[in-house]
């Protein structure tokens, strides 16, 4: 059976057990360094000043030790102040971008329900400039009342080729006897999805910061 | 009875600064001394541990976690015999300025590598003096296992070193956990348990330096 050290032996064994060096600097060699380095003064208060490191603890750093943590320059806290309010201000445009084109399109509703044939099409597409040159305001856009026409003219008859002849079918309808409130509905639902359609494009195509100028690339695409 | 400030301090946080000197408060209210104790923590330990059932027996206790802790304890020595100064675990000014104007420092450290290597930063600060003082200071043994080989082993390289170390320790015991809970310490408990037996031997080591250096003060100035 095998024996176990116990008891008062066992103990002697455990205290004799030698250890390491635990105190690495003595008193004498922390009077040596004190005339090489500044007393301590609590006064005055600076907040920036980095604590004095005394010559003890300036001891090489062993070979092995391998600095993991990177240093990362935290933002200044003013970038980041700066930051969170630009955020702000652009969803806050946003917003008041999306109400702009939901009151048009409530208003293009009213006008494709003019029952009067080809005259509805010129309300909504006169709407749709008035639209986007809000929306130039808004985003700080130079606004060209000619080349928007032009390209809202382009966006109904081609990009979305749909659109205006949705809007000319429904507008052909009334000439045909009992369609009448068929048509005006029809029309009045389209002319509200297609003024969304044109705001929402106009408001991606602005918050990406391009103007009018370069917009027809977009429509070309 | 000669009036002394007495500050704990260490910048290695949970050596036990609040416990000791929250016991040794306690130990000298209790024996008919007029204790005070400047939490000078902003942690708060000793102004949460005021707020519980046992009061700290009657300590008086005055929060003041600023640079300005020193003026605190300057003005309370003249109405308290015994004014202890709780400081953070870590470098600050107030501890500065607190060590400036102490007439004994205490420096608790654990038996563990960690603990004595900071703590030999603050006793750098002592020997090489504050505001042109060198308080007296004694680092005390606190949380050690009896008997153990760490504990001797650390104490007598502190000792070989240079650096003075009272001989009582306080054993790391679940009382100051549980006295803790009244809002009071061993001594308030049970006076004479051996957690409390503990206190009053280092309060005593304590007084008699404090004595000796009065003699020698009186002896100068005569």
């Amino acid at each position: 059976m095998r024996e176990h050290d116990s008891g008062e032996a066992g103990r002697k064994r455990m205290n004799k057990k030698k250890l390491p060096k635990a105190v690495l600097r003595t008193a004498d060699e922390m009077r040596g360094t004190a005339a090489e380095q500044p007393q301590e003064t609590p006064h005055p208060v600076d907040l920036n000043e980095k604590p004095a490191a005394s010559s003890a603890n300036q001891r090489s750093t062993a070979d092995n030790v391998i600095e993991l943590v990177p240093k990362i320059e935290p933002a200044p806290a003013d970038t980041i102040i700066v930051s969170q309010a630009h955020d702000a201000a652009a969803a806050l445009r946003r917003r008041k971008a999306v109400a702009i084109v939901e009151r048009y399109a409530n208003w293009s509703a009213v006008g494709g329900a003019i029952p009067v044939p080809l005259a509805n099409a010129a309300a909504i597409t006169a709407l749709m400039v008035r639209m986007i040159k809000s929306l130039s305001t808004l985003y700080d856009v130079p606004f060209e009342q000619n080349r928007t026409r032009a390209a809202v003219v382009g966006l109904m008859g081609g990009v979305l080729p749909t659109g205006l002849a949705t809007i000319a079918t429904s507008t052909l309808t009334y000439f045909i006897p009992g369609y009448g409130m068929l048509s005006l509905a029809v029309s009045s639902v389209t002319s509200s999805a297609y003024a969304r359609s044109i705001g929402q494009l106009y408001i991606e195509h602005f918050e990406i910061g391009a103007t009018q100028i370069d917009f027809k690339k977009i429509v070309l695409r | 009875m000669a009036h002394s400030i007495i500050t704990v301090a260490t910048m290695k946080g949970g050596s036990g600064k609040s416990t000791l000197a929250s016991c040794l408060a306690a130990h000298w209210q209790i024996n008919g001394r007029n204790a005070a104790i400047i939490d000078a923590d902003p942690q708060r330990t000793i102004a949460r541990l005021v707020a519980r059932e046992k009061a700290l027996g009657g300590v008086h206790v005055a929060e003041d976690a600023t640079e300005d802790a020193f003026k605190t304890a300057q003005r309370l020595v003249g109405d308290y015999e015994k004014v202890i100064i709780d400081t953070p675990g870590f470098r600050s000014q107030a501890t500065l300025a607190c060590l400036g104007v102490s007439d004994f420092v205490l420096v608790p450290v654990k038996p563990s590598p960690f603990d004595v290597d900071r703590m030999l930063d603050t006793l750098n600060i002592l020997i090489n003096g504050v505001s042109g003082r060198r308080p007296v200071f004694r680092c005390v043994l606190t949380q050690t296992t009896r008997e153990s080989v760490i504990a001797k082993h650390i104490r007598s390289e502190l000792a070989e070193a240079g650096f003075p170390v009272l001989d009582s320790e306080m054993t790391n015991r679940v009382v100051y956990a549980e006295a803790a809970l009244w809002g009071g310490t061993p001594s308030l408990l049970d006076k004479s348990g051996p957690a409390a037996r503990e206190i009053a031997a280092i309060a005593d080591e304590v007084e008699q330096i404090c004595e000796s250096m009065i003699q020698v003060k009186r002896a100068a100035s005569a």
